[in-house]
């Protein structure tokens, strides 16, 4: 089979667990484009996630921005993104409907008024949410490029959303680093996650792409995510973007390693394409896991692509 | 319209230009000359929009050095429906590597397609930022100099242009405009400064010889304080000496 199969997307029928669907400028293709290539990718139901932060078009730049490291410039938090992905979605017939799984995640982590955000989505748009994410905590330089304090996920004013949370059984999807990219022989900020695990047990919390991003490294890395997934039932996690290339799957080759935690643990591991408004990247990038896939049992590879992103998220929660 | 591809074996439809990134990133870079060949005059089905034709071409061929004329060949005289803007031309310059890859781009556009895209003196000096030596000349040649005086209606714009040319090609942008054009310019103290700024000191010399022999010199200095604002941005000492002294005649005359 040659390369150019991925663009027929994956052999197994797919959840994507995290999915971008408008860019760092806030733009979307809409979901119908979506629709298209999630149909030529065999992907059956996305979570969509829009993206808290806007890339600001800097007084000083000539050429605008595509991307948040496309320049110097800023980003800062923009809550319109939920209403764009409402209205998107409420576009849609109602079985293209089911085929999305909308999260609320247009707020500013460090504001201990976050959760009236959540509160008026619900409000305005109701019986359509089911989850809260992606939660932009510890990036890489996202969290310096962004105005105001670092999000951290034991942040204060994440409290009162975690609450809500756990009242409305909404599953948690949130960013955040283990460590810094300047920090690579200690986690550094691995405790800031465990907190939050250990303060809110009843909140179901998805830890994406395992808490590494461009240049994040530690050398006890797998150990880390095999010892919380051993130690906190709360936890999910899924292992898209640069955790499955750098990680799990190096050079296109399964790690033994983590083909044995997916075994273990193949009902809180799901995957997903990460990607950013760029929907015709679908099929090419959930097509990646195949060879994963392909190397576990048959039953942890239909929870890997499917079963457990469907528990997770499944369902209508506000 | 959708395109059909193969690579060792394996075969798809590609309906546009994002599928057809999605291609050449997915297939190893030293595939990808034999993937535009199978497209060929087919890509402006696919490619149809400034920004698809610079999506494809800052991913086609993307190794240090190589030439990307196997991309802009597919679309050959059509390149102009996928070039329709200034911007896309200053893009694709700062692209294309190879002398051979800009004047191919160039001349296949030809002199109505460069106009066609030309809508002010920054869009042509923003192009000419990306060209050198001869490409420069090619681009002027190309445009004609009567196009780019069209342009020149004020010190600013004046400024922008001489920047981005090379002194012979300033020499020749002044001759073919004419002192009496230049003048028209300068309408202000800032029409002034830009223009200082932007020409080399021994075109300086000359504007100052010219405003002083169009009596245009207390016209556009209002006062004491623009001359000396004008004398610290655009000026050497020497040509700083040589304004003050021919306008304290030309104010006491």
């Amino acid at each position: 089979m040659g390369v150019l199969q991925a663009l027929k997307g994956s052999k197994y029928k797919c959840i994507d667990a995290h999915l971008h669907v408008v860019n760092f400028l806030q733009d979307t293709d809409g979901l119908q484009k979506c629709l298209k290539y999630m149909d030529k990718a065999n992907i059956a139901h996305a979570c969509v996630f829009g993206l808290p932060v806007s890339k600001l078009w800097a007084s000083w730049e000539r050429t605008p921005p595509e991307y948040y490291l496309g320049d110097n410039a800023k980003c800062y938090y923009y809550s319109g993104v939920d209403t764009t992905i409402a209205c998107e979605y409420q576009r849609l017939d109602a079985e293209s409907k089911k085929r999305f799984f909308p999260f609320i995640g247009g707020f500013n982590p460090c504001d201990k008024y976050a959760y009236k955000h959540i509160e008026r989505m619900i409000k305005y748009f109701p019986n359509m949410w089911h989850g809260v994410g992606e939660v932009l905590f510890r990036h890489d330089d996202l969290t310096n490029l962004t105005y105001g304090e670092p999000p951290r996920s034991n942040h204060p004013a994440m409290d009162k959303v975690f609450e809500l949370c756990a009242e409305l059984e909404m599953p948690v999807c949130m960013h955040q680093n283990v460590t810094s990219v300047g920090a690579n022989k200690y986690p550094l900020w691995l405790h800031e996650m465990e907190e939050v695990l250990q303060k809110h047990p009843k909140v179901t919390f998805v830890w994406c792409h395992c808490g590494i991003s461009r240049r994040v490294y530690s050398p006890i890395y797998f150990q880390i995510v095999k010892r919380l997934l051993d130690r906190y039932d709360n936890l999910s996690v899924d292992i898209s973007w640069v955790v499955f290339d750098d990680f799990v799957c190096p050079k296109g080759k399964p790690d033994e390693d983590w083909l044995q935690l997916a075994e273990d643990y193949s009902e809180r591991i799901c995957i997903g394409t990460d990607v950013v408004n760029k929907f015709e990247k679908l099929p090419i990038t959930i097509e990646r896991y195949d060879v994963f896939l392909d190397a576990l049992s048959e039953k942890a590879a239909k929870n890997l692509a499917f079963d457990t992103a469907y528990n997770l998220f499944g369902k209508v929660r506000a | 319209m959708s395109v059909t591809i193969s690579y060792e074996g394996d075969s798809v439809e590609i309906e546009n230009a994002e599928e057809l990134n999605a291609a050449l990133e997915v297939t190893p870079p030293e595939a990808d000359i034999e993937l535009l060949n199978q497209i060929g005059e087919k890509m402006i089905d696919l490619v149809t929009t400034d920004e698809e034709f610079l999506l494809i071409l800052g991913m086609a061929i993307d190794g240090r050095g190589a030439s990307k004329q196997p991309y802009l060949q597919c679309f050959g005289s059509q390149l102009n429906q996928v070039v329709t803007k200034g911007k896309t031309i200053r893009d694709a310059l700062a692209l294309l590597a190879n002398e051979s890859d800009q004047e191919y781009f160039l001349n296949t556009l030809g002199t109505a397609g460069l106009r066609k895209c030309m809508t002010n003196a920054m869009d042509i000096a923003e192009c000419l930022e990306w060209l050198y030596g001869k490409m420069d000349t090619l681009f002027l040649e190309l445009l004609g100099w009567d196009f780019v005086i069209r342009f020149i209606n004020s010190g600013e714009n004046l400024s922008f242009l001489v920047k981005a040319m090379s002194k012979a090609e300033e020499k020749e942008l002044l001759s073919k405009m004419g002192w009496e054009k230049v003048m028209a310019c300068i309408q202000s103290p800032n029409d002034l400064m830009y223009s200082f700024i932007g020409l080399d000191s021994q075109s300086d010399r000359e504007l100052i010889e010219k405003l002083a022999e169009y009596n245009k010199l207390e016209q556009v200095i209002p006062s004491p304080q623009e001359l000396d604002r004008i004398c610290q941005r655009g000026l050497t000492k020497a040509e700083a000496d040589y304004l003050r002294e021919k306008y304290e005649i030309a104010v006491k005359a």
